[in-house]
């Protein structure tokens, strides 16, 4: 009798073990994967203007000294400016675009992105030296006006800083990383 | 003597049902069992899940450039020492052999993200298993300032990721394959789930989910005229007359932060794995969909 009850109890002993374990494997399948990752912004931005001294001829350029791209502009204001020479100023046409503002000043936009260490080609710009009839009687003086801006994106084309007209289609986005210029 | 013979009856018939339940729970198991004739052994093997992240066609977590962590699997216990994937790895890459281009322009070097461009960043989940499977994917968003502590005072909502379809609408994630879970939204995270169970794949391939996103733009409102200040220098240095014009912003040097988690279950007793794993109520499954409520 005993020894019955032993392998009863055995089998009951298996029993609660089994269905145990049968309770563990029927627990619900799942996986999961993450990742993560970030960048950090580099803002900000210098640019030299470089103009020369003399008055009465500029050779206009800019420097991008920073570390992040820029767009410039820059207009050529000032006495007598009516008496630039024939031709002046003068600038390459595939760097340079040309556009009046609402306020009526002509700026020039140079057409790409500069990124560091980049220089924009020259716009020149002299005076006339000889003019007909009754020599002015005002003196010159050319004053370049310089602006700047961290290249800063609208989606895939470039957005407009504050104050300035449409440059959207002025101005070319520079190539993405990995596209290549 | 007869008492034991009577005693052993009913010891085969516990027996017996010990085997029914046995066999009754390994059923429950959805075990698959393998039989090679030649050498009559049999073969148990568990089916499980496997879903993987993509990345802009990448297998995010077992591409070259990882690290281990513990991956889990099977109701949180852990398995093998897998991968925790690094993302945007591949971000703003057009060209489909990403690794070529990647020196000098890796992400985190600086400049390499401009405010408010847009870059190519698809995300979607990918079966890896040959059995069906339901999946969410949570992503969280944060920035970190240049000392290394969390800016909980920049909004998160401006990393945008978004979706934007074939008519070239943007949306906020991809409304026709996702739906968002507002009752899991946090100012950091949100959690999407697959509309449609996602089919198991065909053996050694994975099965990739709809899109979940397509681009990522930093909001250009980081370096607006309101955070940033200029400074101006002349410095005449003999026949040149320099002016020296310089930019500083409050976010330089920030440095943002996505974190992707995909996760998946079975698709039977799909609502209480639901229940159990995710502890979500007003999501359910049925007819092969998941419905937010």
């Amino acid at each position: 009798m005993k020894k019955i009850k032993k392998k009863i109890l055995v089998i009951f002993a298996l029993v609660l073990c089994l269905s145990v374990t049968v309770g563990v494997s029927l627990a619900y399948f799942s996986d999961y994967e993450d990742a993560s990752g970030g960048a950090t912004l580099n803002l900000g931005g210098k640019t030299e203007l470089k103009e020369g001294n003399d008055h009465e001829e500029k050779v206009i350029t800019i420097k991008n000294t920073g570390e992040t791209n820029m767009i410039v502009r820059v207009a050529i204001l000032g006495e007598g400016v009516q008496y630039f020479k024939e031709g002046n100023p003068s600038y390459d046409t595939d760097d340079w675009a040309v556009a009046k503002d609402s306020q009526g000043v002509k700026w020039y936009y140079y057409k790409k992105v500069l990124k560091p260490n980049q220089e924009t080609s020259a716009i020149n710009a002299k005076m006339l030296f000889k003019w007909e009839g009754e020599e002015p009687d005002h003196s010159f003086e050319i004053t370049v006006v310089h602006e700047s801006s961290q290249a800063v994106y609208n989606g895939e084309k470039l957005a407009t800083p504050d104050g300035w007209d449409d440059i959207s289609e002025v101005i070319a986005p520079a190539p993405l990383p990995g596209e290549g210029e | 003597m007869k008492k034991t013979k009577k005693a052993s009856g009913r010891t085969l018939a516990l027996l017996a049902a010990t085997l029914i339940v046995l066999c009754g729970g390994i059923i429950g198991t959805n075990a698959k069992l393998t039989i090679f004739s030649e050498d009559y052994i049999a073969d148990f093997e568990l089916d499980h899940l496997q879903v993987h992240l993509i990345e802009n066609g990448t297998d995010v977590c077992h591409g070259e450039n990882v690290i281990t962590s513990v991956h889990r699997y099977d109701n949180g216990k852990a398995r093998d020492a897998k991968y925790h994937g690094n993302l945007l790895e591949y971000m703003g890459y057009k060209n489909d052999d990403h690794k070529s281009d990647l020196s000098g322009y890796k992400l985190g070097t600086p400049g390499v993200v401009e405010p408010g461009r847009t870059y190519k960043e698809e995300i979607s989940a990918a079966n890896g298993e040959n059995i069906d499977q339901y999946v969410r994917l949570t992503i969280r968003k944060y920035w970190v300032d240049p000392e290394g502590k969390k800016a909980t005072y920049m909004d998160p909502a401006l990393i945008r990721l978004d979706y934007k379809d074939e008519n070239k609408n943007v949306k906020a994630y991809n409304t026709g394959a996702w739906q968002i879970n507002p009752k899991e939204h946090t100012p950091e995270s949100d959690t999407y789930y697959l509309t449609k169970m996602l089919p198991g794949a065909e053996s050694d391939k994975l099965n990739p989910s709809a899109l979940l996103f397509n681009q990522l733009t930093i909001d250009s409102s980081i370096v607006d005229d309101n955070h940033m200040k200029q400074e101006e220098e002349v410095v005449d240095d003999g026949d040149k007359k320099i002016t020296i014009y310089t930019y500083t912003y409050d976010y330089d040097n920030y440095t943002f932060y996505i974190e992707a988690n995909v996760q998946a279950i079975q698709t039977h007793n799909v609502n209480d794995a639901i229940d159990s794993l995710w502890g979500v109520e007003n999501v359910s499954a049925s007819g092969g969909q998941i419905h937010v409520k």
